[in-house]
């Protein structure tokens, strides 16, 4: 019999605080916490405190809580400022059973989830121990304060907190905090108006918990229906998971491979005619290409020789108003295209810079600047810095600030701004992004920039051609964006019409047309974006969790092969999970969720959360249903793809002792380790070769052979370089790696952690050495001993450049 | 039933799978702009040929799987 575990926790507040009134604020994260208390408080606090967890009075101390007490100006009671960590809460199955369709859940505190069948971790302690601690302070506050950022998801954190351990009752009583950013003002006027008149924007937390329902629903189901058809059919189990965005994502990238995959190039003909004009002078054809080499030919062979004359000098001037300031999409753009920061990094470095008070709040799409904002003031602080001084000096000078700005707009937020904040340890990616913000933000302040465009054409025996360049007439705006405003200027000959000019030159050349690039995360986003799914906050995170699942690869995205399985049996026997309509219809079921509530509508005209829960089971159903009338078809074609890829895995190359079986990489279940033996042992022990192996890192087959022993050669990755291992454990090649590195240290700084294994009769375990490898960098002397065992992984695709 | 070419058992449309399907549709439909660019008498073997070894031309992979196989059948037949 099962006895009931008594749990208890002990939460050690020191002294009387919370005997005399008081408020809580609950803010999003403990950095979030910091600052607001710090900012907003006249007075602070910082409290450390102690939680211990009793269970049938066994004790655990879990890790300590800072929470914040603060005096604020003009009032009485103090406010405790307690960080949550993201979502204190998560969805779960309400039930048991692991099956599909799964229609039932609830909110659980994510450390029991997070724990289940896993050990505990410290993060997992510090969750209950927040809670525990919001809990106790909860109890007895005369208000609630969410502090949380304000967007969907930050309203969903406080306001499930408040919900789970209060009720729904005190949800409806709390205050809110809007800000855009952490600067003094802000801060002060959003925490006066939470407590007259502001309560969470119940639009925005209905649409927030409608995306979470449902993103659950769609997940945990499409996923469990993937896994359970592979598992119903062969008996094989992996990890595999599609969603309501995941799905279309993955689609975008699979369409895109396979254009590339089957792209026939089509060839063209490029005639280079160059002018003996000051030297030579290039020109144009006007008619661009020529598809038939024949004809290529003939106009070469007609304008060869010949003179060409100036028929006419155009010229037009163009102008080119600043960009509008950055909102998160532009700026994940630009952080890619001049930084190669990928969306993700560039999030994490715009959240930085938020918490670090230096700019506003970056999950916005807005491109408008808050009514009120003072620039002159913002400006005048970033004059300080050195870097910006002289761009500063020029926009102060103006006698009105007439930023511009986009078209684009966001209910929550405006575009992203720097407020005049001095950031702290500005360093790496936040340095980068930090100085994009402020150009960005220093050239909307700038006047249109201006450029001539000259153009001159010329005729050849009826042939006509051209040249042109560019001038820049003002600077403008670009003067202002210091490196990211630079455009080259190109000058064009003093000419007259009537004027000739021998040619030079004349040839022509094939050219090829060239397939799509491969998406990158820049682009990919953009497309997410274009295709209206996901949001600004989640398309980062999309992304990121396709690659975490092994679904991605690669700076040139590709899609892998057990992604591209996932793609194609949906694609074939459940479509509508990869519709980009259908992810898009479901969060126009959030926007009129939203207005419902902020425009009081009728009964009869209002759309419930009810309504978009009971319309997205719906479409989740039939799908559901497609799979699982095709679970047979799904599963085994999940199952044999699975086979093929991990035996291309593990099979290193035909067994060289045998030459019947194949060398392998085996896992010894019973002492978890991993070595390579021959498939023929498993035949009567035929063949008992075997061979040890590093047990960290990941091993990758390549078709490379040790030119000392003939011994296969695989590449192992630990850290974020590569290195090659002989698989003759006294091969001289590794020996000679070794030595080879002993010389480099002395030359290099940096250095490479590695493993060589040794030989073991049973390749039950391996011994690690550590040793530095050479960078590419290094002497000739030193890159000619590791050549001999440098191979490069095979890879089944052929890659190419992204145009 | 698996592809002809790579063996894998993906939807299968004629003996090749929908990919390498999709490649030779597309080798098909071109060959005519191959031979306006180099004139009429250019051959198929020739336009095969350089799909495959004409590294700068970013032929697909499955354009050159498929460019392989019907090189390889044609010697075959020979």
């Amino acid at each position: 019999m099962q006895t009931e575990l008594v749990k208890k926790y002990k939460i050690g507040f020191p002294g009387d605080y919370l005997k005399s009134p008081y408020m809580l604020g609950i803010a999003e994260k403990p950095t979030a916490a910091k600052r607001i208390a710090s900012t907003l408080g006249v007075k602070s606090e910082k409290i450390t405190v102690p939680v211990i967890r009793l269970i049938n009075n066994k004790k655990t101390e879990l890790p300590s809580i800072d929470i914040y007490r603060i005096e604020v100006e003009n009032q009485s009671m103090a406010i405790f400022i307690i960080p949550a960590l993201g979502h204190l809460f998560t969805l779960v199955q309400d039930g048991l059973g692991w099956q599909y369709p799964v229609y039932d859940f609830k909110w659980e505190a994510n450390h029991l989830t997070r724990r289940r069948n896993k050990e505990e971790t410290k993060f997992d302690q510090r969750i209950e121990a927040t809670i525990e601690v919001l809990r106790k302070v909860i109890k007895k506050s005369k208000k609630n304060i969410v502090m949380t950022d304000y967007d969907e998801e930050g309203e969903v954190i406080g306001g499930i907190i408040i919900s789970q351990l209060v009720g729904d009752k005190e949800l409806s009583k709390a205050c809110r905090m809007k800000f855009s950013s952490f600067s003094k003002k802000e801060l002060q006027s959003s925490f006066s108006e939470a407590l007259s008149n502001g309560g969470i924007n119940k639009g925005m937390y209905q649409r927030g918990l409608m995306r979470h329902y449902l993103d659950w629903l769609w997940g945990i189901n499409l996923s469990r229906a993937l896994m359970l058809s592979l598992k119903n059919t062969s008996g094989q189990y992996s990890t595999l998971s599609t969603g309501r965005v995941q799905g279309p994502t993955l689609s975008f990238i699979s369409l895109r491979q396979k254009e590339i995959e089957s792209f026939v190039p089509i060839p063209f003909f490029k005639l280079f005619v160059s002018l003996d004009i000051d030297g030579i002078t290039p020109i144009e054809y006007d008619r661009g290409v020529i598809k038939s080499q024949k004809e290529a030919i003939k106009v070469v062979t007609k304008i060869k020789g010949e003179e060409a004359e100036v028929k006419e000098i155009k010229s037009r001037s163009r102008k080119d108003a600043p960009p509008p300031p950055f909102n998160l999409s532009s700026l994940q753009n630009d952080a890619y295209r001049y930084h190669r920061i990928n969306p993700s990094r560039t999030l994490q470095a715009a959240e930085n810079l938020y918490l670090d008070a230096a700019i506003s709040y970056p999950r916005t799409s807005s491109e408008r600047y808050p009514d009120g904002i003072n620039h002159q003031d913002i400006i005048s602080k970033l004059s300080k810095n050195p870097g910006f001084a002289k761009i500063t000096k020029k926009i102060l000078a103006k006698k009105k600030l007439n930023p511009i700005v986009g078209k684009k707009q966001d209910p929550a937020h405006p575009c992203i701004y720097p407020t005049g904040g001095k950031p702290r340890n500005l360093k790496g990616d936040n340095e980068k992004i930090y100085a994009l913000i402020v150009h960005r933000y220093l050239s909307t302040f700038g006047e249109d920039a201006e450029v001539q465009i000259n153009r001159i054409n010329f005729e050849i025996k009826q042939e006509k051609f051209h040249i042109t360049g560019r001038r820049t007439l003002k600077k403008g705006w670009r003067e202002l964006a210091g490196t990211y405003g630079q455009s080259e200027d190109k000058e064009l000959p003093n000419l007259e019409v009537d004027m000739k000019f021998k040619v030079d030159s004349a040839s022509q050349e094939t050219t090829y047309s060239r397939p799509p690039p491969y998406y990158n995360q820049s682009s990919l986003l953009k497309k997410m974006e274009e295709q209206g799914i996901g949001t600004k906050a989640t398309r980062s995170e999309i992304i990121k969790s396709l690659f975490d699942r092994k679904f991605l690869d690669g700076n040139q995205i590709e899609i892998t092969p057990v992604g591209d399985i996932i793609n194609e049996v949906l694609t074939k026997y459940s479509p509508q999970v990869l519709s980009v309509e259908l992810s898009r219809n479901l969060e126009k079921m959030g926007d009129l969720i939203e207005e419902t509530i902020n425009e009081e509508k009728s009964e009869e005209e209002a759309f419930t959360l009810s309504d978009a829960l009971v319309q997205g089971v719906s479409y989740l159903h039939n799908m559901l249903g497609d799979i699982q009338s095709n679970e047979s078809q799904v599963g085994s074609l999940i199952s044999t793809q699975l086979t093929i890829q991990r035996k291309n895995e593990t099979e290193i190359s035909k067994c060289i002792s045998c030459k019947d079986g194949m060398l392998k990489i085996i896992h010894n279940s019973a002492t978890g380790k991993r070595f390579v033996g021959c498939t023929e042992y498993f035949n009567n022990q035929n063949c008992t070769i075997t061979f040890p192996l590093p047990q960290r890192g990941k091993i990758i087959k390549t078709d490379g052979i040790c030119k000392i022993d003939s011994y296969p050669v695989i590449t192992i990755i630990t850290g974020r370089k590569p290195w090659s291992l002989c698989l003759h454990p006294t091969c001289p090649s590794n020996e000679m790696l070794k030595k080879s590195d002993k010389k480099s240290k002395t030359t290099e700084e940096s250095e490479v952690k590695t493993s060589v294994a040794k030989p073991t009769s049973e390749s039950k375990s391996s011994t690690k050495t550590t040793r530095s490898i050479p960078k590419k960098t290094t002497k000739k002397t030193t890159k000619k001993k590791t050549e001999k065992t440098t191979t490069k992984p095979t890879k089944k695709t052929t890659r190419r450049k992204s145009n | 039933m698996s592809c002809e070419i790579d063996g894998c058992h993906k939807e299968k449309i004629s003996k090749f799978c929908s990919r390498h399907e999709l490649a030779k549709e597309n080798i098909e439909k071109e060959f005519s702009k191959w031979q306006i660019a180099f004139g009429s008498s250019y051959t198929m073997v020739e336009y095969l040929t350089e799909l495959i070894e004409n590294e700068d031309l970013n032929s697909g992979m499955w354009v050159k799987d498929i460019a392989e196989y019907i090189l390889e059948t044609k010697n075959d037949e020979n």
